[in-house]
């Protein structure tokens, strides 16, 4: 192209770039968008590669969309389609095979029952070869022969997840032919495993445990000392494992003693796992000591580790520390909040990627050596709240500051001279600015320092202000021509309108009809700064609050505040109608 | 350890071609020696030079998040890297690369380079096009001047920094998020080449979208 563009135009950007910048844009602004130019029309959709239902839309179980056909149509290059709330109707099954020939992933937690068996036969057969993920509820419910016949066009793909038990068994049939394996390139799976799947899982195990590289499984009560053995042995046989996570709640107590012995056969064999994520309710709680010790002999490679159990109040996670001493970042990643901690020495901020989400606040942070290094605090979006946690050293006023006094910012001033100053504050002031606690832990000479500054800006707040003598209201003559005498018949006031006065320095004269030409007296500066200098809130009439008998009634209702506050507003300091309403 | 297997899987061995392997932990060291090697070459400077002929120096590794740089230190086939610092400084052949935007440029790698290396494992760290900016990089970013933005974008899109690419893309994104297209026109100054017409045909079209809001 021969045409320079100007530096600071987006048009320089070639395509490439711009379909790149663009890509960042959320679907509803790309629409909106569209009709900048030409090359945005051209690019803003290319890069949409994931269609996530529930995030664009706020649509909680509805059957309609009219929007999805336009999506679709404009998003063409779409690769994965997520969807757990909205019911696919048949029209919806039929754009996607209409427009995105590209699907690879399918993430579908809803159909509707209208779906007819010929759409999903048509989508089975255009998407099925393509397919790379299924979580998907797509299948009738009715067809046995039917539902396997659709999951044998899927022969590719790579991630299955399996969550409703009426389709569990198709697949677990395909899975379970000996010696045969359907799905040749099956990487990751997510099930639900039941004590009536204990032969078929297996098999399962044994055509395809080598190749899994992740597998999540919720684990049903119903599951016996039998059925769960056979689970725990199938996953210690899955060598190439990256990531697992065990979901059982409501394990039968005679399970519980296992784990542990379970869990070591798992760390021997797998030695690739880099994630194990545990969500059990052990109802046992001295199984834990095993558990971690367990953990720690043997998954001494793990990246993430994750075990929650809600019936101790136990949670536990752990991450990678990304960064130190930089500034607190707000990173997220997916759903995923990193740690941020302030250690107090050097007031460096460690930066952590383990998952927390909120109720994690206030929780240690402990190093490999057990050593606490830090507090988690979740900040929340823009917040650039401090906060200081201490090193092992101060534990003791951690646990004090923990469990004992939270100093708020809008209770300082009076907290501070309750115990402090001995002076007495009568009424702690609603701040507008809403602020957010700050709960900070620290060492005894921070404390001293905070507490210095605390009493210092208390000392500041109840402070008697200045006060000053009331405003000579004659005005001073500069000139008198009497030859303008008659011209005009209204005054004239000049006003010095340049930059950098003060409402009571700026110059303001009066030429009368008379010629005199004076200073203005004050309500005629304190009409004119209004007029062009105008102060919110401030009338240009006098208010008739401070008039009789108004005035008298107000103060006798004791509200002095709010008249303190409205003429602290209206007049100025050396207005003479101020001091005589303040004293 | 094949002891422990009490069930028959020799079957699916034979057929995967890919037996368990046992070198996780050595895995972990060559992470670990990688870190070391990246953080002592990182010591060597080298010296990248602007369109307009400023020169700056960077550390290697920092410089090598440039896929452009690295290639071309690749090409060069040196095997001791100490030598790499003698050389003249790479010049940088396209006019987005100013003094300015080299700098600022130089100054994101070398915050960026030892950033933990992406585990391609994790689906969540595999994707970072939905994570928020950090606020040094929201700070490194927030350039008044339109040119000098629009600079650093294209210079490090030339030098492919992936990264700061990404940063310069979400900056603008959040800048424009929320305006009319006519002030979206203004801000990055963009030619309409729209008709009347056309523009009112696609408003028409997405009218939806504007009912949302």
């Amino acid at each position: 192209m021969s045409q320079i563009y100007s530096k600071d135009s987006f048009d320089r950007f070639g395509d490439d770039l711009c379909e790149f910048i663009v890509s960042f844009l959320s679907i509803g602004h790309k629409f909106r968008f569209q009709c900048v130019c030409r090359q945005w029309q051209r690019l803003v959709f290319n890069r949409q590669l994931v269609l996530d239902i529930d995030r664009t839309f706020n649509v909680k179980f509805a059957t309609e969309l009219p929007q999805l056909k336009t999506i679709l149509k404009k998003c063409r290059h779409i690769r994965s389609f997520k969807n757990s709330h909205l019911v696919l109707s048949d029209s919806h099954m039929k754009y996607m095979i209409r427009y995105c020939r590209h699907l690879t992933d399918i993430h579908v937690m809803c159909a509707a029952t209208d779906v007819s068996r010929k759409t999903i036969k048509r989508f089975f057969y255009t998407f099925g070869p393509q397919l790379n993920a299924i979580t998907c509820e797509l299948l009738n419910n009715t067809n046995d022969k039917y539902n396997e016949k659709a999951l044998i066009l899927c022969q590719n793909v790579s991630t299955i997840g399996i969550y409703s038990h009426h389709y569990l068994p198709y697949f677990l049939r395909l899975f379970c032919v000996p010696n045969m394996r359907w799905f040749s390139n099956l990487k990751s799976l997510s099930m639900t495993y039941r004590k009536e799947y204990m032969n078929g899982f297996k098999v399962f195990v044994q055509n395809y445990a080598i190749k899994l590289r992740s597998f999540e499984v919720i684990v049903d009560p119903t599951c016996d000392k039998m059925s769960f053995n056979i689970l725990m042995h199938g996953l210690s046989q899955m060598v190439a494992l990256i990531d697992v996570k065990i979901i059982c709640y409501n394990m039968k107590k005679s399970l519980t003693p296992l784990l542990p012995n379970q869990l070591r056969q798992i760390g021997i064999n797998c030695r690739k796992l880099k994630s194990l994520s545990l969500n059990v309710r052990l109802n046992v709680s001295n199984v834990y000591e095993m558990l971690f010790k367990t953990i720690g002999h043997h998954f001494r490679h793990l990246k993430r580790l994750e075990i929650t159990d809600p019936t101790v109040g136990l949670n536990f996670m752990t991450g990678v520390v990304t960064a130190v001493d930089r500034e607190p970042t707000h990173t997220t990643q997916g759903s995923q909040t990193y740690f941020k901690v302030l250690l107090n020495a050097d007031h460096k901020y460690v930066n952590h990627s383990a998952n927390i989400s909120d109720g994690y606040s206030g929780g240690p942070v402990v190093d490999m050596n057990g050593h606490l290094i830090g507090i988690a605090l979740n900040a929340p979006r823009r917040s650039d709240g401090t906060f200081f946690a201490t090193t092992s050293a101060d534990i003791k006023v951690f646990h004090k500051l923990r469990f004992g006094s939270m100093i708020s910012k809008t209770n300082e001033v009076r907290f501070m001279t309750d115990s402090e100053l001995n002076l007495k504050v009568f009424e702690a002031k609603p701040s507008l600015i809403s602020k957010t606690n700050e709960v900070r832990f620290m060492t005894d000479s921070e404390l001293n320092l905070m507490l210095e500054m605390a009493r210092n800006s208390a000392a500041e707040k109840i402070a008697m202000p200045p006060v000053l003598s009331p405003k000579d209201d004659t005005p001073r003559v500069l000139a008198t021509d009497y030859e303008l005498q008659g011209y005009i018949d209204s005054k004239f006031l000049l006003v010095d309108s340049s930059a950098g006065y003060s409402d009571q320095t700026r110059l303001i004269v009066v030429r009368e009809p008379n010629g005199v030409l004076r200073e203005a007296n004050r309500e005629e500066r304190y009409r004119m700064n209004q007029m062009f200098f105008p102060k919110e809130e401030r009338l240009l009439e006098e208010p008739k609050m401070f008039c009789e008998p108004n005035l008298t009634n107000v103060l006798d209702r004791h509200e002095y505040e709010f008249v303190l506050n409205r003429a602290c507003l209206q007049y100025e300091p050396n207005d003479p109608k101020y001091i005589d309403i303040c004293h | 350890m094949n002891g422990e297997y009490s069930l028959d899987t020799t079957e699916g061995m034979a057929a995967s071609g890919d037996p368990p392997t046992n070198n996780a932990v050595d895995d972990y060291d060559a992470e670990e020696a990688l870190e070391r090697q990246r953080e002592e070459e990182n010591k060597i400077k080298i010296k990248l030079k602007s369109f307009e002929g400023g020169v700056y120096e960077c550390g290697l590794t920092a410089a090598k998040m440039s896929v452009m740089v690295a290639n071309m230190l690749d090409a060069l086939q040196e095997t001791d890297l100490t030598k790499i610092a003698t050389r003249e400084p790479i010049p940088l052949q396209n006019d987005a690369v100013t003094n300015k935007a080299l700098e600022k440029i130089v100054e994101w790698v070398d915050h960026h380079w030892d950033d933990p290396p992406i585990d391609p494992d994790f689906d969540d760290e595999k994707e970072r096009r939905n994570e928020e900016l950090s606020h040094w990089d929201k700070q490194f970013i927030d350039i008044a001047d339109q040119g000098e933005l629009f600079d650093i974008i294209a210079a490090a899109n030339f030098m492919d920094i992936k990264g700061l690419v990404e940063v310069g893309a979400k900056h603008i994104c959040n800048k424009i998020k929320g305006k009319s297209c006519t002030e979206v026109r203004e801000m990055l100054k963009i030619h309409n080449d729209f008709t009347p017409e056309e523009e009112a045909a696609i408003h028409k079209e997405n009218e939806w979208i504007y009912a949302k809001d």
